[in-house]
This record gives C-alpha cells, sequence and structure tokens, in this order.
C-alpha cells in the first residue's frame, strides 16, 4: 500500500514536472545545444575539404546554421562519407557528432526533429519521476509532508543533483574539451553522495554531529573533479571559439536557473501529490520540516 | 467475546508494520535511484543518444 502510494504520487508529480522541465528546455537550452553542434561541425579537417568536389564543398556550407536542418541532415552524413573516403577516420568522427553523439556509428539514435524532441522529453519526464521517488521517499521516512518541507526537499534535491556536481563539473555544451567520461561521471556521483549525505546531517543530525555535514558536503570539492588537459574548445578558428564560449556562458546561465525552476516545482508537487491526490496511510500527523 | 491481546504483541505488530513501511520507502527510493542513474549515466549508446540533451541539460557528464 505504502509503496503503490509513493510510486502513484511519484508519478503524478514528476510527469508535471517533467513536462514544465521539457518545455523549459525545449525553448531555452535545446536550441543553445543545437547551436553548439552547427559549430562543432564547422570543426572540418581541411583534408577533408580539399577530398570534396567544389559543388559538394557548396553543398555543405557549415557555416550556414540553416543548411543543417532536420530533412537534409541524414542525405548530408552519405554525402560526406561517400566523398571522403581519404579521411574516413576524421569523417567518422564527424558523422558521429550529429547522429546524438554516438561512440558508436551504427548505434540508434533518435532522429533530428520531432523524434529527438520525443526522446527528450520522455528522458526528462523519467528523471523527474526518478527524483520524485526519491523526494517523497525522504519526506516519508523524516515524517515532514507539509507544502514547507517540500519546498526544502526541493531545494536540497538542486544543490545535491546539479549545483554541487556543476561546481566541479559546470554544465557543458558539445564540443567542449572535457576528463575521460568515466572519471566525471564517478566524480558526479561522489558529489552528489557527499552532498545528500551532508544535508542529511545538517538537516536531520543531533548536536555537533550535525556540523560535521559541511564538512561531508565539501570533500568532493577538496578532492577535486577531473579536469581536461586544456579548457574551451579545440577549434581552428578563434571567431567560432568565441562563439562558443558566449554559448556556454549563456548555457550554464540558463541551467543554473530551469534546473532550480524545475526541482521547486518537482518538491512543490510532490508534497502537493501525498497530501491530496495519494495519501500515504497511517500517515502521522504532519509536522514541519 | 472479549480478546485479550498484550501489550507485548501490539508493539511487536507495531515495530512489524513500521518495519515493513520503512522498507517500502526504501524499495521506492532505490527505484526512483535507479530511474534517475539510468537516465543520467547509462553508457549503452541508445541510452546515451535517446538521453543526450536531457543529460546536458540537467550537468550529468556527457561524452
Amino acid at each position: 500500500m505504502f509503496f503503490r502510494n509513493i510510486v502513484f504520487a511519484a508519478v503524478a508529480a514528476g510527469l508535471l514536472a517533467g513536462i514544465i522541465l521539457g518545455i523549459l528546455q525545449h525553448f531555452q537550452v535545446t536550441p543553445i545545444i543545437l547551436g553548439a553542434e552547427v559549430y562543432e561541425v564547422a570543426d572540418e579537417p581541411s583534408s577533408l575539404a580539399s577530398g570534396v568536389a567544389p559543388s559538394s564543398t557548396e553543398a555543405h556550407d557549415h557555416n550556414n546554421p540553416a543548411h543543417h536542418t532536420p530533412e537534409n541532415i541524414s542525405g548530408h552524413f552519405k554525402a560526406l562519407k561517400q566523398n571522403t573516403d581519404a579521411s574516413t577516420p576524421a569523417t567518422d568522427a564527424h558523422i558521429q557528432e550529429h547522429q546524438g553523439h554516438s561512440h558508436d556509428p551504427e548505434a540508434w539514435g533518435p532522429e533530428d526533429g520531432a523524434e529527438r524532441t520525443f526522446f527528450t522529453f520522455l528522458s526528462t519526464i523519467l528523471m523527474a519521476i526518478g527524483f520524485a521517488l526519491v523526494i517523497i521517499s525522504g519526506m516519508s521516512l523524516s515524517g515532514a509532508n507539509s507544502i514547507k518541507a517540500g519546498f526544502l526537499w526541493g531545494l536540497a534535491g538542486y544543490a545535491a543533483f546539479f549545483l554541487a556536481p556543476s561546481l566541479g563539473l559546470p554544465p557543458e555544451i558539445p564540443g567542449m574539451e572535457a576528463a575521460a567520461l568515466e572519471g566525471r561521471q564517478s566524480w558526479w556521483l561522489l558529489a552528489v553522495t557527499f552532498t545528500a549525505l551532508g544535508l542529511g546531517l545538517l538537516a536531520f543530525g543531533k548536536g555537533t554531529l550535525r556540523w560535521g555535514g559541511l564538512l561531508v558536503v565539501a570533500i568532493p570539492h577538496i578532492l577535486g573533479a577531473p579536469q581536461p588537459e586544456m579548457h574551451g574548445f579545440a577549434h581552428p578558428d578563434a571567431n567560432t571559439i568565441a562563439a562558443l564560449e558566449a554559448l556556454v556562458d549563456q548555457f550554464v546561465m540558463i541551467t543554473t536557473l530551469v534546473n532550480g525552476v524545475f526541482w521547486i516545482c518537482l518538491g512543490l508537487l510532490c508534497a502537493i501529490t501525498i497530501n491530496t491526490l495519494f495519501k500515504l496511510p497511517n500517515e502521522e500527523p504532519s509536522s514541519a520540516a | 467475546m472479549t480478546i485479550q491481546v498484550s501489550n507485548s504483541q501490539i508493539s511487536t505488530k507495531a515495530a512489524s508494520l513500521e518495519g515493513s513501511k520503512r522498507s517500502q520507502i526504501i524499495a521506492a527510493a532505490v527505484l526512483g535511484l535507479t530511474i534517475v542513474f539510468a537516465v543520467g549515466l547509462l553508457p549503452m549508446d541508445a541510452a546515451h543518444n535517446a538521453a543526450h540533451d536531457t543529460r546536458h541539460s540537467a550537468a550529468f557528464p556527457c561524452h
């Protein structure tokens, strides 16, 4: 009974908050990612251009964002691949970048356009439901299910899952130089786990133990996130680098805002669903956070 | 007819209910974390490609 109600409440809250995040992402975040990918395509090895006939060079005007429409992008890959047998490795890397950043060019990936948007919404909503399950479980364990508690749980989730990892590994747009993925994922997990534990100690710890939470929160940052050998973008054109750096600044600002709005909505919606639609059975009288 | 239940029986039952409640809450949290890690960190190409923009947006390490 308990499990069922937590899941139902989390699905309801996650669905709504996920749709809100999906819409914000669609209009504010995804355009920046797509903008960065256009520049990423512009990162063309010169050997590639020399192997392409003049007419196809014109057709592959990578500096023209309008060229990379969802309709012509697949044909674009084929043309590139046919025209550049001599530089296959570079071309394959190029194609991988365009096909949703796969590591294997044969791997499935959503087509740009409606399909990509659909999968972004789907994964966003799933992620929101996952986060809602964690928040509602935390609220049930702590016995605090007021709206204020929901708000605070939302803030804590924002701190643990977005702010703390972002301090070491700022949000990135495609094409940025970064350290090896495994190392970054491990540090991300470390930052999320320690921030959650530390905040838990600060909120629920007794006596002086509570202040140990500050140290726990700081540990991942004392250890430090894995950093790339070189920061920024490995791109030959200075103007493109300047444009990409402007995009990164915008991306960090927008994602910080959008994720903040999302987490607060999610925390509030979790509190609302467990107090209205899917009341948790045998709930003790609600107490403040 | 009266049913006599001792205090210890009640408290045992309450404790087991409390234990069951706790394990259900933990199961829900584990389910939630599994979903989050599947969307955000799963290395399979198909999972990565489908959730690509979501991973970038939520600042999960990508690429």
